[in-house]
C-alpha cells in the first residue's frame, strides 16, 4: 500500500498507463466541496448522533 | 424484536444503574439515534452461527462502551455537542467510570461458558485501556509524520471495533482463532471509521476543532507533508481556518484539490480489498456454522456499508470517466 509521497506521485499526471481506479481518484480531486460533504458523514463514531448528544435534561 | 428498545430494557436492570437516573435517560436518548456500531457484535454473532438473543450481552456492552468512551472523548475535544456541557464534567466522568463496569457487567451476568465469558470480559477491558490511550496520545502529541498518525489512528479506533467483532462472535460460539480472526477484521473497520471521521472532520461546515494547529486529521497531515504546488498556501490558510468561512472554504477546496481526500479513499478502498481477501480464508476454516449461516454474506455486507458512499461517488464519476474516453480526453 502506498504512503502519501509515493501516492501524491502515482496519482499526479505521468505517461504510465492509469487504472481505473487510479482514473477515479484523480477524477475526486475536481469535485466541489459539497459533492465530498456527505460522503463520511455517516461513518463516523465519535458522535452519537447531533441531535441526541448530550440531551440530558 | 427491536434491539434498542431490548438494550434500554437491558440496561435498566444493571445493578446499581439502574437507581441511576441521569444515566439511564442518557442511555434512552443514545439509544433513540439507534447508533448501527451497536449493532456490529450482532452482526458477527450471525456470522459465527449464532442468534440475535446469544448477541444480546455483546451489543449491550458494545453500547454502554460507545457511551462511556464518546463522554471522555467529547470533554478531551471541548466538543460543544458534549454531555459534560449540560451535567458538568465531574459527573459525566462519573458516568463515563460508571458506564465502563456496566459493559463487564453486561458480559459477567450472561449464560455462556466460563471459558468464553472470561475471554470476553478480557475483551471489553481491551476496549477501554487501549482506547484510553489512544485518546490520550491523539490529544497530547503533535502529529509531524504519516507514522505517528497511524499509531494514533489505530489505538484509538480499532479497539473498540476489534472488540465488537470479536465479543459478537464468542457470543455465538466461535472458536478462540475464529474470534481472534473477527478481532483482526474488527481492527480495519475501525481504521476505515477513523478515515470516515478524518474526512468529515475536515470537510465539514462550519469548521471543526480539527482545524486548530495542535489536531491531525490524515487530510490536513497530507496536505502539509506532501510537495504540491498549494502547499505553502494550506500552511497559511490553516491557522485561521476556524475564524473565517471563506478561509475554510479555500483550505477545504485545496485539500480536494491536492489529492488528500482521494489518499484517505485509497486507505479505504486498500483496507476493503485486505478484507476481503481475509473473508475468503475465512470460508475455508473449519466453520461452526454446519453451512446453515453465510459468513461471507454477512461481513462482506458489513464492510460494503462502510464503502457504499464512496461507491456512490464512484459511480457517478464513471459515467463522466467514461465520456472522456470516448471524446479522446486524457
Amino acid at each position: 500500500m502506498k504512503r502519501m509521497h509515493d501516492f501524491y506521485k502515482w496519482l499526479s499526471p505521468s505517461d504510465t498507463p492509469r487504472t481505473l481506479d487510479r482514473r477515479r481518484l484523480m477524477a475526486l480531486t475536481h469535485l466541489e466541496r459539497s459533492q465530498l460533504a456527505n460522503m463520511s458523514s455517516e461513518g463516523t463514531w465519535f458522535v452519537w448522533n447531533a441531535e441526541q448528544s448530550g440531551a440530558i435534561e | 424484536m427491536d434491539i434498542y428498545a431490548r438494550l434500554v430494557d437491558e440496561f435498566s436492570k444493571i445493578t446499581h444503574l439502574k437507581e441511576w437516573n441521569e444515566v439511564q435517560t442518557l442511555f434512552r436518548q443514545v439509544a433513540l439515534g439507534r447508533p448501527a456500531h451497536w449493532l456490529l457484535p450482532l452482526r458477527a454473532c450471525e456470522a459465527a452461527g449464532g442468534t440475535v438473543e446469544q448477541a444480546i450481552p455483546a451489543i449491550l456492552a458494545v453500547a454502554c462502551s460507545h457511551i462511556g468512551i464518546v463522554l471522555v472523548d467529547d470533554m478531551l475535544d471541548a466538543d460543544s455537542r458534549g454531555a459534560h456541557l449540560k451535567v458538568g464534567e465531574p459527573a459525566a466522568a462519573n458516568m463515563a467510570s460508571a458506564l465502563q463496569s456496566a459493559a463487564l457487567a453486561a458480559i459477567s451476568v450472561c449464560n455462556i461458558s466460563l471459558d468464553a465469558k472470561l475471554r470476553s470480559m478480557e475483551c471489553v477491558n481491551e476496549i477501554f485501556l487501549a482506547t484510553t490511550i489512544g485518546q490520550y496520545w491523539d490529544v497530547n502529541s503533535i502529529v509531524e509524520d504519516e507514522d505517528s498518525y497511524w499509531k494514533i489512528a489505530k489505538a484509538k479506533s480499532s479497539p473498540f471495533f476489534g472488540a465488537s467483532l470479536q465479543l459478537g462472535a464468542l457470543m455465538g460460539g466461535a472458536s478462540v482463532k475464529l474470534s481472534e480472526q473477527f478481532k483482526e477484521l474488527g481492527g480495519l473497520y475501525g481504521e476505515m471509521i477513523q478515515l470516515h471521521d478524518d474526512i468529515n472532520d475536515t470537510l465539514t461546515v462550519p469548521a471543526k476543532p480539527d482545524w486548530e494547529t495542535d489536531r491531525t486529521p490524515l487530510p490536513i497531515l497530507f496536505a502539509k507533508l506532501v510537495d504540491h504546488p498549494l502547499r505553502a498556501r494550506f500552511v497559511e490558510l490553516r491557522p485561521n481556518a476556524r475564524s473565517s468561512p471563506k478561509i475554510l472554504k479555500e483550505a477545504q477546496e485545496i485539500l480536494i484539490r491536492c489529492g488528500a481526500i482521494s489518499y484517505c479513499v485509497y486507505q479505504l478502498m486498500n483496507r476493503y480489498e485486505t478484507v476481503k481477501n481475509m473473508l475468503v480464508e475465512l470460508e475455508h476454516l473449519d466453520t461452526l456454522c454446519k453451512g446453515e449461516c453465510k459468513r461471507y454474506e454477512i461481513l462482506n455486507e458489513v464492510f460494503e456499508d462502510v464503502l457504499r458512499p464512496v461507491f456512490l461517488i464512484f459511480e457517478k464519476l464513471d459515467k463522466v470517466i467514461g465520456s472522456e474516453v470516448q471524446t479522446g480526453v486524457a
